[in-house]
């Protein structure tokens, strides 16, 4: 009796402490539950809060107050949980003992023997019959698993295709106004494009815009650009390209020359790596390029964009994730039906060709060089175009039919950024800490090289007339004779030069750093200032030339139309 | 390199006049516990031994298993423990990475005692089991077909551990061990779901861990078989009461069968032909599985999730801008990734494979004869060691505190 | 001794072979291993503050005075979108108000981090690598380490920076031997 008694208040006080037990671990474990999310939550809103304008005082107040009541909440939890511990412990170590003491103190209870024991025959037909079904269950799951998983896989790999090669035909809108694959006239592409300014420093042969009549400005509108970017504008006859992008999208902006309404954005955002890039370059370096029915746009993110004059993305491709100091920023060069584009990275150096159509490489070839930031150039003798290319190592040559290298000339140094200029069967090129030198395009023969003269790092050389002229980022202007190479002349302005000068109507058009634009003409005695209209906006972007008009982008982004400030 | 490196001395340190630098005193690392556990260990199976052997006494046995989980649970927190060590094993033997010798002792040493004398690891010295074993409540025999059913789960999980820490994806076992928060203190574990689920199972079911999920039991289920010394529930001759048969909630007691009539030998015979017959299928269908189950694990492996992340050109992620900041050649990645695939791959058919084997040996010991002898005898490879039968055994000899039992 | 026992033994000893094996192999390693970041792969995820099975996280961040430039405006102290260089929770980036800053002579200041407060969140890491010298970086304290034999936070770090380090050497600074 007394046994049983015992017996009775144990098991009684081992419910008790059992039924304790759970229920704290269950407050416990839900106390766990319920704060950890939204003490995540709590810093994440913090981190938000703080980005914002603290300068409000009310933002002030809200952060204060969040901000203790998550230190309270945080170390609360903490403390609350310690003793939770404690307490669980203890009556764990309290039912052991009472489990124990029964044990101890209580005579076991007698059991009888259960009348049926099962037949180990049975046993095996059953544990048969559950292997059975089990395996047929495991057979179901894992292929139905496994289905699951390759479907997913498929889908992202046709996305994958999609975005790498030439787009999916049913998706892609049906490129209706272009023809499709139309061969083009390279020669007859090149003259059209004179008349409008299609690229990076205007045209390939020399541009045939008219100059301003007069180098008085006014601003006809003035646009912000959304996305920052250091490539400069380009247009067709009425409609103004531009390029922008940061980390998270990469756009391509059409702007309507007459009136600055911004007429459509074609945004990529695909890129699969984002490599870092320095502010200076940012992650829309390269200036856009376009021909009669399409526009093409680089980024520093590798992703080449071609859509139509209205805004239709025709292709895209994504080209090996750039990684290079400063960030990728070469831009693209036209040549009729193929797109050129030197691809110099930290690791490899290849020189592309993509079909215009397509997207498709025409041919890759691979530069053993050395990083540069340089864009090509081109010179088209009859039906043969060279390209040229300048890099940290190599000056180079190749065939723009097949890519096929023609010549080489090694002992560049330096970073190069500036691009070569082309003339009379000639590549002129200078960028310090490289070379200053001319290369017959033909077999890479130096025509002159002049190791003495200062070179610029930035803006590239142009040629006027007899004189190739540097113009460098201390405000120095250098002439040189284009035959011999001599230093003709040295002038100096009041501001360093970023933005490449270009040459049109037989006179320089150049910007400053200090948003003087300035219309220059050079001969061998020397430089001339004939006019200077002073923006009042820090400018790295090349000048572009609309009917007699000027486009500027400015360093903050700014879309300016000039036009001839009348009498 | 990133800009952790890059950022160095971006402003000079000073030169000050009077403040000198504080020194920067990093804390040493706490006393290395692993070969005093190891000692402890040792210590522990000769605990087990006696208490089950010579004393023949549960009562003993708890308090050891009392004993084990202050020790090895709290004062050392149960890590690492030699269930986990089997992944540390698979991954020196696969990788070739630095295995502490403590690390082994604690792997081999109870595995040498299964091989001479049976389980006694688990009574006792492991903390996990210690603590299933001390869990009150009600523990319900399951029927043996149902048992020895899950307890293929735990063939299954070691094959799982296996191939997941050789392919590189980590320690599964330790990332998912249930009772690890309790010895840890933690409230901040991931699975903290698996522990409240095992601790509620734990009061109807006696050890499911050690039974259905625990990798190294299997190991030392292995090592058992063929072990010299058996524990016997009685000296004297069993009279077949079947008490301790119902008192094993472990299913753990072989029963003496009858013989057998001529109808059920021939179904025997026919399934014994059927099993036979069908080893090649079952091997065919367990290696395929195996190899088809391959592309579930994937995105578990880091090399190849990454690849896919990459490849997906998703949303910018923490991985893929570590890896970015890493400036590891993609080349490399996918290599590494490619290994990873081929790794699992092989690895998992070959597990299939052998659970194949498995479950066939197993079903094909049924088919063995049960014991000639007329008596209850105890499965070594199954018992935990817990001393439940000598308890219920009316044989048994006399405890002081039933005096009137026998009589 | 009869054939079970033959059989016996020769099971036993194949099962112990390998053992003999991985002894062998052993030999080299003989001290234990603890789990350390490399605060050249940490990108600063907040991890070590959510996925260690301790809260708070084992992981703390340490203060490297021999490479620290005592700036007036630390950039692991104060926000990047502090519109005052003052000590109102708005401008500060430590969630927990952990790190401690003593001025010492113009214009350098000293910053300790207070350790029973840090919570590894990595915020000020990141601001000190960002725009500074980087002389705050997160490690594992061993102290507080349960040295499990995975360790959660390595399992789920993004940038794979946690590895393991030998236990004579359990800490990875920039400089090796800068710190005692």
């Amino acid at each position: 009796m007394k046994d049983d008694a015992v017996k009775s208040c144990l098991h009684f006080g081992q419910w008790v402490t059992l039924a304790f037990l759970l229920v704290l671990g269950a407050l416990l474990a839900h106390d766990a539950w319920r704060r950890t999310q939204p003490l995540d939550l709590a810093l994440q809103r913090l981190d938000q809060l703080k980005a914002g304008n603290l300068e409000a005082p009310a933002l002030q107040q809200t952060v204060r107050e969040l901000d203790y009541v998550y230190r309270a909440t945080y170390f609360q939890t903490q403390d609350r949980q310690a003793y939770g511990f404690l307490l669980l412990g203890s009556a764990f170590l309290l039912l052991c003992l009472l489990t124990g003491m029964e044990h101890f103190f209580c005579r076991p209870r007698l059991h009888t023997p259960e009348a049926h024991a099962a037949s180990a025959e049975d046993e095996r037909q059953q544990l048969l019959l559950l292997v059975l079904l089990a395996s047929l269950v495991l057979t179901a799951a894992i292929l139905i698993l496994q289905h699951r998983t390759a479907a997913q896989n498929a889908d992202t790999a046709a996305d994958t295709a999609a975005l790498d090669g030439a787009p999916d035909p049913a998706s892609a809108p049906a490129p209706a106004p272009v023809p499709a694959a139309a061969p083009i006239d390279i020669q007859a592409a090149l003259l059209a494009g004179t008349e409008h300014w299609p690229q990076f420093r205007g045209s390939l042969l020399p541009n045939r815009n008219p100059l301003p009549a007069r180098w008085q400005f006014q601003r006809k509108w003035q646009q912000r650009i959304p996305l920052e970017g250091y490539s400069s504008p380009v247009i067709w006859d009425d409609r103004i390209f531009v390029s922008g992008g940061n980390k998270s999208e990469r756009v391509l902006f059409c702007y309507a020359a007459e009136s600055g309404e911004l007429l459509w954005r074609l945004a990529s955002s695909a890129a699969p790596l984002v490599p870092e890039v320095t502010a200076d370059t940012g992650y829309a370096a390269p200036t856009p390029c376009l021909d009669r029915e399409r526009v093409y746009a680089v980024f520093a993110t590798g992703e080449v964009l071609c859509c139509t004059h209205t805004g239709e993305l025709l292709w895209q491709r994504q080209l090996p994730p750039p990684q290079i100091l400063y960030g990728y920023a070469s831009s693209p060069l036209l040549l009729g039906d193929r797109l050129i584009l030197q691809y110099d990275l930290e690791e490899t150096q290849t020189l592309y060709a993509l079909d215009v159509h397509s997207g498709k490489s025409l041919w890759e070839t691979r530069r053993e060089s050395t990083p540069s930031w340089s864009s090509p150039s081109a010179f088209c003798q009859d039906d043969k175009i060279t390209i040229f290319t300048a890099g940290n190592k190599f000056a180079e040559a190749f065939a723009a039919d097949t890519g096929q290298a023609l010549w080489r000339f090694d002992g560049l140094g330096g970073e190069v950024a500036t691009s070569a200029v082309a003339g009379d069967g000639q590549f002129f090129f200078s960028n310090t800490g490289a070379i200053t030198a001319s290369f017959a395009a033909a077999d890479g023969q130096i025509g002159f090289r002049n190791d003495n003269t200062p070179a610029p790092d930035v803006a590239s050389p142009l040629l006027l007339g007899e004189v190739f002229l540097l113009f460098d980022s201390g405000g120095l202007a250098i002439g040189l004779d284009r035959r011999t190479g001599e230093e003709l002349f040295e002038a100096s302005f009041s501001d360093g030069f970023y933005a490449s000068p270009v040459a049109v109507g037989g006179k320089i058009v150049a910007v400053n750093l200090s948003g003087e634009l300035l219309l220059l003409s050079a001969s061998r005695e020397g430089i001339i200032t004939e006019g200077k209209y002073d923006l009042g906006n820090k400018v790295v972007a090349v000048p572009a030339f609309h009917r007699g008009n000027l486009v500027m982008r400015t360093f903050d982004n700014d879309l300016l139309y000039l036009e001839t400030q009348n009498q | 390199m990133t800009t952790f490196f890059l950022a160095q001395a971006r402003f000079p340190a000073p030169e000050f006049e009077t403040y000198r630098l504080p020194e920067l005193v990093m804390e040493e690392a706490v006393f290395d516990s692993s070969l005093l556990r190891a000692g402890l260990l040792l210590l522990f199976l000769f605990g087990s031994g006696y208490c089950f052997y010579r004393r023949r006494s549960r009562k003993a046995l708890l308090l050891l298993h009392l004993l084990g989980l202050a020790v090895f649970g709290f004062l050392l927190h149960a890590c690492p423990c030699p269930v986990g060590i089997v992944q540390n094993i698979a991954e020196a033997a696969a990788t070739g990475a630095p295995l502490p010798l403590a690390y082994l002792l604690l792997f081999t040493l109870p595995l040498l005692c299964a091989l001479f004398c049976g389980r006694l690891f688990c009574a006792g010295a492991c903390p996990l089991g210690a603590l299933q074993e001390l869990m009150p409540g009600k523990k319900f025999r399951l029927p043996p077909a149902l048992d020895r059913f899950f307890r293929l789960g735990a063939v299954l999980v070691l094959l799982l551990v296996l191939v997941c820490t050789v392919a590189g994806i980590g320690f599964p076992l330790c990332r998912l061990d249930p009772y690890l928060p309790i010895f840890l203190r933690s409230f901040n574990h991931p699975y903290l779901w698996l522990t409240v689920v095992f601790l509620l199972l734990g009061l109807l079911l006696s050890r499911p861990f050690c039974r259905y999920i625990c990798p190294y039991g299997v190991l030392l289920r292995l090592f058992s078989l063929l072990a010299w010394k058996k524990p016997v529930i009685t000296t004297h001759d069993c009279i077949n009461c079947r008490l301790c048969q119902q008192s094993c909630p472990n299913n753990a007691i072989i029963a003496p069968e009858s013989a057998a009539s001529p109808a059920q030998r021939k179904r025997g015979l026919r399934r014994l032909e059927l099993l036979l017959a069908s080893i090649p299928l079952a091997l065919a269908l367990g290696g395929f599985l195996g190899y088809a189950a391959a592309p579930l694990l994937y995105p578990l492996h880091r090399a190849i999730s990454l690849e896919q992340k990459l490849q997906q050109r998703a949303e910018p992620e923490l991985a893929v801008e570590a890896f970015e900041k890493s400036q590891q050649p993609v080349t490399e990645l996918s290599a590494a990734a490619d290994r990873g695939r081929r790794v699992i791959r092989t690895g998992l058919t070959l597990s299939g494979l052998l659970f194949a084997a498995w479950v066939l040996a197993e079903l094909l010991a049924q088919a063995r004869r049960r014991p000639e002898e007329d008596i209850h005898c105890i499965d070594q490879t199954l018992c935990l060691c817990c001393g439940r039968c000598y308890q219920a055994c009316p044989l048994e000899k006399p405890r002081p505190s039933q005096p009137d039992r026998r009589t | 001794m009869n054939r079970r026992n033959f059989l016996q033994s020769i099971f036993a000893v194949l099962l112990a072979a390998p053992f003999a094996l991985l002894f062998r192999r052993t030999k080299s390693a003989l001290p234990g291993t603890l789990w350390q970041i490399d605060p050249s792969k940490c990108i600063q995820c907040g991890q070590c503050a959510r996925a260690c099975i301790l809260r708070p996280s084992a992981v703390k961040c340490v203060h490297q005075y021999a490479a620290c430039g005592y700036c007036l405006f630390c950039s692991g102290y104060y926000h990047d979108q502090r519109h005052k260089f003052d000590t109102a929770a708005e401008n500060l980036r430590c969630p927990v108000d952990a790190i401690e800053r003593t001025y010492i002579e113009d214009p350098y200041f000293e910053y300790k981090i207070n350790e029973d407060k840090c919570i590894a969140c990595g915020k000020c890491v990141k601001g000190c690598a960002e725009f500074g010298n980087g002389s705050l970086f997160l490690q594992v304290r061993h102290n507080l380490c349960k040295n499990c034999n995975q360790c959660h936070i390595a399992a789920v770090c993004p940038a794979g920076a946690f590895v393991r380090v030998p236990a004579s050497r359990p800490y990875i600074f920039k400089h090796a031997g800068e710190a005692k």
